[in-house]
């Protein structure tokens, strides 16, 4: 039903708030940066302990995002979205950056040695349920058929490539795209997500 | 090829294409498929959800160390010139017309029958109640003297409150909160040293953000469940008990 607002964007604060606090923030205003940062940086840094594990490197990386909220608030078009969805999207891409970059460095490679390697096995999945705070997610989550709900937990909260995943869950790579592709599109149905 | 392409859509909106090259090949494949950029941001509002889920408070000293960080970064100008024309968004101006049509509709539905008279006055109130809230949100969060506090509320959820002791109002948002039976609800509370009062009960729907009113720099807020129709009083410890700063 229009009302004139536009869907919010359900998450820890209330998408107004956020879509507020963040054009406030390209503008310069550091208080409306200081509240930005309360209302999302457990969010933000949920995300980014989930895919990087390590807590020393994740504070680091949060600390990235956030500094890159503020330096680029005016880059967020809110045409194409809302705050939070675009915060969130910051918030991944940095991560799954930092994750790729110390593979290739082999720093992950020596930290792995001392951990789960793969945490494929270890069910990503069952442990990121269990921590789940939003019981809709859950409930939508449990919808996608096991091979759709594998892949995209590997690959969001994994940090995995589709590449990655296809040899985690032996499955080819062309699947494992379709799978994931099928699968969001599930969650979207499910959770009434519009763009 | 093209078919072949486009089921990268989800894994692009999961980060999850390795290969830079393929990746290349896929945006600009995107540049030209609106579909496709329409199936992304929706696939990247659904991960964000996925996210959100995951949230979990940073280390308490990080919250000044970014504080005192963004005064030595300058911020990038917004993005001004368009290079090309940019293509018809299939979401924005359908929605635009949608609302438009809706409203002609109810309007026509009004010559008809007295109940969808009632029906129209009631959207019509609601919309206006919506727009209502968003001032009194925008007034709160303009305020000089604007405090927030976000809080994990037992039992899961998080709850996040504005306040301002010139505007007298405090804004509360929340999410993740469990849901409760019928016969049960949220209600919230300021609390100062002269005990707790009611500041209403949390609406069902929780995607909104509330605006209570009397808001006073000494009051605390706090949620409870309390029976439905709510209490004169608490009757169960607060989930949550927020002191804005």
């Amino acid at each position: 039903m229009p009302t004139g607002t536009g869907p919010p964007d359900n998450g820890t604060v209330s998408g107004q708030v956020v879509d507020h606090l963040l054009g406030r923030t390209a503008r310069g205003d550091e208080r409306a940066f200081e509240r930005l940062y309360d209302a999302v940086a457990a969010p933000v840094h949920g995300l980014v302990r989930r895919v990087v594990r390590d807590p020393a490197i994740a504070e680091e990386v949060t600390q990235e995002v956030m500094l890159e909220l503020w330096r680029s608030a005016a880059r967020h078009d809110p045409d194409r979205g809302g705050a939070m969805t675009w915060i969130m999207t910051i918030a991944h891409r940095r991560a799954v950056d930092r994750v790729r970059r110390e593979r290739s460095s082999g720093e992950r490679e020596a930290r792995a040695a001392r951990r789960d390697p793969v945490a494929a096995h270890d069910p990503v999945a069952d442990r990121v349920e269990a921590r789940l705070d939003y019981e809709r997610v859950r409930r939508c989550l449990r919808t996608l058929t096991p091979l759709q709900h594998e892949t995209v937990t590997l690959a969001y909260y994994g940090g995995h490539t589709y590449r990655e995943v296809a040899e985690l869950v032996g499955a080819p790579p062309n699947t494992v795209r379709t799978r994931m592709r099928d699968g969001i599109i599930r969650l979207r149905d499910c959770l009434g997500v519009e763009g | 090829m093209t078919d072949d392409l486009h089921t990268l859509s989800g894994a692009y909106a999961m980060d999850a294409i390795g290969d830079t090259e393929e990746r290349r090949r896929f945006e600009s494949h995107l540049a030209r498929c609106e579909t496709c950029a329409t199936e992304v941001h929706e696939f990247r509002a659904t991960t964000a959800r996925l996210g959100l889920a995951a949230a979990e408070p940073p280390p308490p000293g990080l919250r000044d160390r970014v504080l005192a960080d963004i005064r030595h970064v300058r911020q990038l100008p917004p993005v001004t010139a368009r290079p090309s024309p940019a293509p018809e968004r299939p979401k924005g101006r359908p929605r635009r017309w949608r609302r438009a049509a809706t409203a002609a509709l109810v309007g026509a539905a009004c010559l008809v029958t007295a109940v969808s008279v009632t029906q129209a006055i009631r959207e019509r109130q609601r919309v206006d109640r919506a727009e209502e809230t968003s001032r009194a949100v925008a007034s709160v969060l303009s305020a000089p003297d604007a405090r927030s506090a976000t809080g994990l509320a037992r039992g899961g959820g998080t709850i996040t409150i504005i306040a301002s002791g010139a505007a007298g109002r405090v804004v509360v948002t929340t999410s993740g909160l469990r849901a409760l039976p019928s016969s049960k609800t949220y209600q919230l509370w300021l609390v100062n040293d002269s005990g707790p009062r009611s500041a209403g009960l949390l609406p069902a729907d929780r995607t909104r953000p509330v605006v209570a009113g009397t808001w006073r720099p000494s009051d605390r807020v706090g949620v409870t469940i309390e029976p439905a129709g709510g209490s004169v009083r608490p009757t169960t410890t607060p989930l949550v008990l927020l002191n804005p700063t």
